[in-house]
């Protein structure tokens, strides 16, 4: 049961990365693309530096949600040795999950008075409300990720949130 | 000013207490802007930077520079390069530590940011210098040190930030970073020598290998200096005769190193699927991490700066009369102090437009100013408790802990304080190359 | 007296951009003046991006802004009008004919109605900066043109270039790497983008490609709070007319101090021949159709919009000349 939860956590971090490694994969292609394209054939792909900027956005905050349950955000551990280190980076996690909601909220409130303008991007029209809801939904799980972060780290320790990025390169092997 | 010094005690006290970085800085920013604007404002400013900063083409080449990075590693390249260093280096103390710093430089020129630099290299050479045996302080310190080279050796995006915001050749500037940059090897070798004279097991002796071991090691390398030729070609126009025609931005240079990597590793059926979706991922993961830093960064950089920090610093060091040299000897020390906790990019926005007018009205040489401040700004990247190089590190390696790095770290930062000092009193050594070249 | 009260200026671009480096400190002169020392203002330099001032000074995170239509596409519509190519006149008198058909035609679209508007400007007409010298107009056909969206797009389109689609930051090293061989923009850019390095040619047709159209917004509270004779004061002497002019005249100045820059630098100007512009004709005729049907879309007569255009710009052109 407890198994199940824990699996279920992680899945929504899994899912969101899956479009995260999506977007930076076709990032990859696009530049290499569009500059074959313009230096043999000079016909570039329309766009691609705005469609670079909304595979980054992708990138950056579908992958948030993992970074964020994972323990991937960068901190210092000059003090680890000694004063509590589980207990703070518990709560730390799980205050600052919580009050990263006040500028969440705001996020989304941008997207939806952006979509109500109709607003387009310059090149393409992408409508820009939506590429706004995509990082403010990213940004909401990786809130709710770091709360679940806090709460495993404070009451049930012996929950595994190791890295999941299935790291060949990680360990140097 | 208070204010400010408020903010930096805050950011310092929460960092310490194992708040991450981007979340201690965004916060502290969010609430001291608050305060001295209103609630309302400081919300939106915090969110439009989360919803618009990220969205920045010109960052693109961080994950690209990550993944290529990773990609070296997983074609087997790295190991290439390392046997051929070992085979010629190897048997020096240290001697695979130096060979990083130099291939450090040489990224540098394909590379415009310091940070996707380290990324990179950090990737390719931190699990050698590991499988040789060195010492994870100074395995990383190198890596971190090595890796600001690639904001002074050309192309820079900083140094092409600095040339728009004071409207300075950026060409003169490239040409003025190239010297620097050498010097900045050289310094960074002589740390690593100073570490392994003091510490010798921190980077072992291997054995002496005879030059035809070493002639054979070098037959390993082909792929990875094709790829470089390719990158630097496109890059500086070396590939653009007919029918190639082949030319890419320093922006570009990123997707096309990656691709590149990509091929070769795909060619050497060195890419299973596992081993590219681990990349992948490994390369979202981090570069989250990194961006979450940028945005917090850029919050509490608006903070500082709303509260009036450029001003007050204006009047610290214009307040007497004082001689130009004492002036800059001020201004430089500001921006060391300032190190501590800004990033790359924010700290070169908050401070150009401040000093510049000081600097120009003193007689200073705009070129030799930009080349400075990027100095300082590379050093910044490794003064503690904020230093984004050291940070990519321990992102990368997972178990070295920041106290390590940062401690290792220590002679590459005093060899980058003699090297500022040296550029500051002989700026000839800045200037000759632009001089030479453009007839200035 | 009492302390004045200081109003926050978020504006955007460099420290020594015209806006910032005249224009904004005009603005506050006059301001002080007008209110006799009770309101002044300061300047915050790129708080958040440039797309995203208008909604932050909408929010309350400062009081006054300039905003380039063009950063927000498809919220901003109607000011494509003023920026059609072929219109002749300097940013000054565009931008008084500007004020005045915002006010007879433009405005009852109701885009800015959230806010406080001060001024409509427009920079200089957007002329061509190549890396390479060319003939004629004709050999931009098949040429890497940086284009910068909206009409300036319709216009690279038009004249058979391939656009190069990259932020305006990008510009530099778009150019030097051989990436892009030409990028339009107006000829004050060529300071703040250090053009003279890496596009040392000027192409010049009259009217330009386009022209960018910008504006300055105020809080509705701020404006609202303010005393009300006072604000019948501003008005009066300063926003509105005057103050898009004075702005349009500031930047007219940076056009003929980036023009004396290239040619003290040795760049080439290269100025369109009568076949150049019989060439450009038919494309502008193109682009003028496509604008103006944008345009009636918001409840605009686009034609009778454009036709008191080109009136004001040339009653206005007299009126510098005279
Ligand atoms: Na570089
Ligand atoms: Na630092």
């Amino acid at each position: 049961m407890f198994k199940t939860l824990v699996g279920a956590v992680h899945w929504t971090a899994r899912i969101p990365l899956w479009l995260a490694i999506s977007a930076l994969f076709a990032m990859m292609v696009l530049t290499f693309t569009d500059v074959l394209l313009r230096s043999f054939a000079s016909a570039p792909i329309p766009g691609a530096a705005e469609l670079t900027e909304v595979f980054l956005a992708t990138t950056v905050f579908a992958a948030m949600p993992a970074t964020s349950l994972w323990g991937r955000h960068i901190s210092v551990d000059l003090f680890d040795s000694f004063v509590a280190a589980r207990i703070r980076e518990g709560l730390a996690n799980f205050i600052f999950g919580i009050l990263l909601f006040w500028p969440v909220v705001k996020c989304w409130e941008s997207g939806a008075r952006t979509i109500g303008y109709g607003e387009v991007t310059l090149y393409l029209r992408l409508p820009v409300g939506w590429i706004i809801y995509l990082i403010a939904a990213g940004m909401t799980l990786a809130a709710c990720a770091m709360i679940l972060r806090g709460i495993f780290i404070l009451l049930m320790p012996q929950t595994d949130l190791a890295d999941r990025t299935e790291g060949v390169v990680r360990s140097g092997t | 000013m208070t204010l400010a010094l408020i903010g930096f005690a805050a950011v310092l006290t929460l960092v310490f207490l194992r708040v991450p970085i981007a979340i201690a800085m965004g916060f502290v920013g969010l609430v001291g802007y608050a305060h001295e604007t209103s609630t309302s404002a400081s919300i939106s400013m915090t969110a439009r930077l989360i919803t618009d900063a990220a969205r920045d083409y010109g960052l693109s080449v961080v994950p690209l520079f990550v993944l290529m990075g990773l990609f070296v590693n997983q074609s087997g390249m790295s190991r290439e390069i390392y046997r051929s260093a070992n085979a010629f280096l190897g048997h020096w103390r240290g001697g695979l530590a130096m060979a990083t710093v130099a291939a450090c430089g040489i990224f540098a020129a394909i590379s415009g940011s310091s940070l996707a630099t380290a990324a990179t290299m950090s990737r390719i050479a931190m699990p050698e210098m590991r499988r040789f045996g060195y010492a994870d302080s100074l395995a990383t310190a190198s890596i971190a040190a090595g890796g600001t080279l690639g904001i002074l050796i050309p192309p820079s995006v900083i140094l092409i930030m600095y040339g728009l915001l004071t409207q300075s050749s950026i060409a003169a500037l490239f040409l003025a970073g190239l010297v620097p940059g050498i010097i900045g090897i050289l310094f960074y070798m002589a740390a690593v020598a100073f570490v392994v004279w003091r510490k010798p097991e921190s980077g072992p002796r291997g054995e002496r290998q005879n030059w035809r071991e070493r002639l054979t090691s070098l037959s390993g390398i082909g792929a990875v200096v094709g790829l470089f030729v390719f990158v630097i070609g496109g890059l500086y126009g070396i590939l653009d005769f007919w029918p190639i025609n082949l030319t890419f931005s320093p922006t570009e240079a990123a997707g096309m190193g990656a691709m590149g990597t990509f091929a070769i590793a795909l060619w050497r059926r060195k890419m299973p699927w596992s081993a590219l979706k681990g990349a992948l991922s490994e390369t979202c993961v981090t570069t989250a991490g990194l961006f979450a830093i940028l945005i917090g960064a850029w919050v509490f950089s608006n903070f500082v700066s709303i509260v009036g920090l450029p001003e007050a610093l204006v009047a610290l060091v214009t307040s007497n009369d004082i001689p130009p040299m004492t002036v800059m000897g001020l201004i430089l020390l500001i921006y060391i102090l300032l190190g501590c906790v800004f990033e790359s990019l924010s700290m070169m926005v908050l401070t150009v437009p401040v000093f510049f007018p000081i600097i120009s009205q003193l007689g200073f040489d705009p070129i030799w100013f930009g080349i400075v401040v990027v100095v300082v700004t590379e050093i910044s990247l490794i003064t503690p408790p904020v230093g984004l190089n050291v940070f990519i590190m321990r992102s990368v390696v997972g178990d070295v802990s920041t106290a390590t790095i940062f401690r290792g770290v220590t002679p590459f930062w005093i060899a980058d304080i003699f090297r500022l000092a040296l550029i500051v009193l002989v700026p000839s050594l800045v200037l000759f190359l632009p001089q030479l070249v453009q007839g200035r | 007296q009492n302390d004045p009260r200081v109003l926050t200026i978020a504006s955007w671009a460099g420290p020594s951009h015209v806006v910032n480096a005249e224009m904004w400190p005009q603005f506050i002169d006059k301001f002080e003046e007008i209110s006799d020392g009770e309101l002044t203002a300061e300047v915050k330099l790129n708080l958040v991006p440039p797309p995203a001032m208008a909604d932050f000074v909408l929010d309350g995170a400062a009081d006054i802004t300039f905003i380039f239509h063009g950063y927000n596409a498809g919220r901003f519509v109607v000011p494509q009008l003023v920026e059609l190519p072929g219109v002749e006149g300097d940013a000054e008198a565009a931008s008084a004919a500007y004020w005045r058909v915002w006010k007879s035609h433009l405005e009852a679209a109701g885009e800015q109605d959230e806010f406080k508007t001060l001024a409509m400007f427009q920079h200089g007409a957007a002329q061509l900066h190549l890396t390479d010298p060319i003939d004629g107009l004709d050999a931009v056909d098949g040429m890497k043109i940086r284009a910068p969206g909206g009409v300036g797009s319709l216009a690279v389109e038009g004249l058979g270039g391939v656009g190069i689609q990259v932020p305006a930051t990008k510009v530099y090293e778009t150019l030097s790497a051989g990436a892009a061989d030409a990028v339009t923009m107006n000829t004050d850019s060529r300071v703040g983008y250090n053009l003279d390095e890496v596009a040392p040619v000027i192409f010049e047709i009259p009217g330009g490609l386009y022209r960018g159209s910008f504006a300055v917004l105020m809080r509705k509270e701020t404006w609202n709070s303010i005393d009300p004779e006072l604000r019948e004061a501003l008005d009066e002497e300063f926003f509105g007319e005057p103050m898009s002019r004075l702005f349009g005249r500031i930047w007219a100045a940076g056009d003929e101090r980036a023009m004396q820059a290239a040619r003290d630098a040795g760049s080439a100007i290269i100025s369109a021949s009568d076949e150049d512009i019989a060439h450009f004709a038919p494309i502008v005729e193109n682009v003028t159709a496509t604008v103006l049907e944008r345009v009636n879309g918001r409840g605009i007569d686009a034609e009778a919009a454009k036709a008191a255009f080109e009136k004001e710009i040339a009653a206005v052109m007299a009126e510098i000349d005279s």
